[in-house]
């Protein structure tokens, strides 16, 4: 679940990126959109960071987190730098299962 | 020094990132793989691999304690000291060991292991001397051939530069969060600066974290003169041993013993089991060790398995194994200092960290490497690319730059041919062989060898396609030879849910295919290329753009 949602968070960060943004959606992002994107992505981290706590303790969890938080932002690069127009797809399914992973 | 701060930083990050880099590759790439350690000793010992493999089960501890305190005592009654090392995740078999008594004061006695099958009746005695992942966790920080205090002094180096360079890496890296998921591809040497700046920056906390506990973990050797100064003794051995002493005993809390001497020199493991779980409870058993098995002075040392604790403190609870009574345990708290420590060490080790979070360390770890790689394969570019001019009147590539570009096909393209050499080496030597754990990391560095052989030659495109090719196809074929070489294969280990051996075959596989990846990158590059005698000599990148960070 943790893994999910930090790969959510740091797609909403690429996406709140003026030039990741124009790639995924071939236009430009509004001020305003840029804002939630990015605000978006800080509250899915924060939520994350409380979920790996919750799931595994304090050290345990934080190590979790920020080993997720690599791996997803690998994914994402490597997701903008070959298909970008599929991020948001994937960050769409991400939200889709994040609601089943809480009951693995 | 350079005019500015800035550029005194690249300088710094350029030539201190550069000096240590192939030996950093090494230390990062055999560290990485010591992640997987006990796995892959497992799956270079197929002799375990049928019938051996289990998990601890409460139930059957008392009879296999039984049995193991049975063959000891039939095995070695005069040893000094009993090991009992029981099923754990990272452990999955049952084994037990003796050591002998010292020759002579100051030695340690010899250690044999014997491991038990699942049904704690057959003694696994044929299995081949193989190091197995342990050859590459001491390749981490010994260096193989080296003695072992030049060893981890060179490693305790190339840290330290490593840190430097991370540390001038930041400075000067201006776009930090600009760039954050900047990867352009095809795009010439941009391309390595962004593979370069992404691997840094997306696992920095993992580098930062690792750079600095690598050095903690040999803080002792390199920073001695406390210890020295204050601790009474002959020799800095013997004032690191009254050091090390003060500082277990001041981790244990000991009780006043209850009952007087025993009467007889007997003592049954399983019946001291039920005294040993009521403090343990629900955590499970890890390790027994029985300290002069037999005399009256007879000590039990339990370590239990700390699973998921971020800590690297290894404090038995000691047992009175004639009566039960607990003579020592570990204290809840220790001091702040020794916390921070084991908590470094733990980080460091990762032994805390189940399946998930190693495959997670593992990224981390070869991100570092692609770090490195990609480094050093940019500077040769910019080298390249100042010399272009020169190599168009025909003039040869300078001494520096030659030796960096063969470097890089050596030690990139090398090490992991070097390591599906070793696994190949372990199946073909003969199990009996003698010295053959040897052979088999001498395997590895014939490997490297090889490889460097090959960039004497040529550090072409042709040849990096050819060195990955093979590679990529020794690892492809492994699963398979592991099949015909053990008694199980990958599907007979899905089947029975040998899952170490899985991943281990996995992990091959895919090994193969990145291997296969970037072989046909390059070959798409190589295609692309006029197809002249000079650019045939050419790196695998073509000098063509501009690089600053």
């Amino acid at each position: 679940m943790p893994f999910l949602s930090i790969f959510i968070a740091f797609g909403l960060f690429s996406l709140s990126m003026f030039g990741h943004h124009r790639d995924s959606f071939t236009r430009s992002p509004s001020p305003l959109m840029q804002s939630m994107c990015y605000w978006g992505a800080w509250c899915c981290l924060s939520v994350s960071y409380y979920f790996c706590i919750k799931l595994h303790q304090f050290a345990y969890g934080s190590i979790f987190f920020f080993g997720y938080m690599t791996a997803a932002a690998l994914m994402v690069s490597l997701i903008l730098a070959s298909k970008a127009k599929i991020l948001p797809l994937l960050m769409g399914l991400c939200l889709i299962l994040l609601p089943f992973s809480f009951f693995y | 020094m350079k005019d500015t701060f800035f550029r005194s930083m690249t300088w710094l990050h350029t030539w201190v990132g550069l000096l240590v880099c192939w030996v950093l590759l090494l230390i990062f790439y055999a560290g990485s793989l010591s992640y997987f350690r006990h796995d892959i000793s497992i799956w270079t010992a197929p002799e375990l691999h049928l019938g051996v493999l289990q998990q601890q089960a409460p139930q059957k501890l008392a009879p296999q304690l039984d049995k193991v305190q049975q063959l000891l005592q039939q095995n070695a009654a005069n040893a000094d000291s009993w090991f009992i090392f029981l099923p754990s995740s990272r452990h999955p078999y049952l084994s037990y060991a003796w050591q002998d008594i010292a020759p002579e004061p100051g030695q340690r006695g010899r250690l044999v292991e014997e491991i038990l099958s699942v049904d704690n009746q057959t003694v696994i005695k044929d299995k081949r001397s193989s190091r197995g992942g342990d050859f590459f966790y001491r390749l981490h920080f010994d260096l193989h051939y080296l003695p072992v205090i030049a060893g981890r002094w060179l490693v305790g180096f190339c840290s330290m530069f490593m840190l430097i360079a991370l540390l001038s890496g930041i400075v000067i890296h201006k776009r930090i969060f600009k760039d954050f998921f900047s990867f352009r591809v095809n795009k010439g040497p941009r391309s390595w600066l962004d593979g370069h700046n992404l691997s840094a920056v997306l696992a920095l906390p993992y580098h930062l974290m690792i750079t600095f506990t690598g050095l903690v973990t040999f803080m002792l050797m390199f920073m001695p003169w406390g210890i020295l100064t204050a601790f009474e003794g002959k020799d800095s051995n013997e004032k690191m041993r009254a050091f090390k002493s003060q500082a277990a005993s001041e981790q244990v809390l000991s009780f006043e013993p209850l009952s007087g001497q025993p009467i007889s020199h007997d003592f049954t493991l399983s019946q001291l089991l039920p005294r040993i779980e009521q403090h343990f409870n629900p955590r499970p058993i890890k390790q027994i060790i029985i300290s002069q098995p037999q005399s009256a002075n007879a000590r039990v040392s339990v370590y239990e398995d700390l699973a998921e604790e971020v800590t690297d403190k290894r404090i038995p609870w000691v047992f009175n194994p004639f009566n039960g009574e607990l003579i020592s345990k570990p204290l809840d708290e220790v001091s702040a200092t020794k916390a921070t420590h084991d908590t470094f060490m733990a980080l460091h080790t990762a032994r805390f960290s189940e399946p998930a979070l190693r495959i997670l360390f593992f990224i981390c770890g070869l991100m570092g490497c692609a770090m490195i790689a990609t480094g050093t394969v940019l500077w040769a570019v910019k080298i390249r690319r100042q010399q272009a001019k020169n190599m168009a009147k025909g003039h040869k590539a300078s001494l520096g730059l030659r030796l960096v570009e063969g470097l890089n096909l050596t030690f990139i393209a090398g090490l992991p041919l070097g390591t599906a050499a070793f696994f190949y080496a372990n199946r073909l030597l003969a199990p009996q062989l003698e010295g053959r754990a040897q052979l088999e990391a001498d395997s590895f560095f014939i490997g490297l060898a090889l490889v460097g052989l090959c960039a004497l030659i040529s550090t072409s495109l042709k040849m990096w396609r050819a060195v990955l090719g093979v590679t990529a196809l020794a690892f492809a074929i492994l699963p398979l030879f592991n099949g015909l070489t053990s008694s199980q294969h990958l599907f007979d280990n899905i089947a029975t849910g040998q899952w170490v051996l899985v991943g281990v075959d996995l992990g091959f596989i895919l090994s193969a295919s990145l291997l296969s990846f970037a072989c046909f990158k390059i070959h798409q590059k190589w295609e692309k290329q006029p197809k002249t005698a000079p650019e045939l000599t050419q790196p695998p990148l073509s000098p063509l753009k501009g690089v600053s960070h």
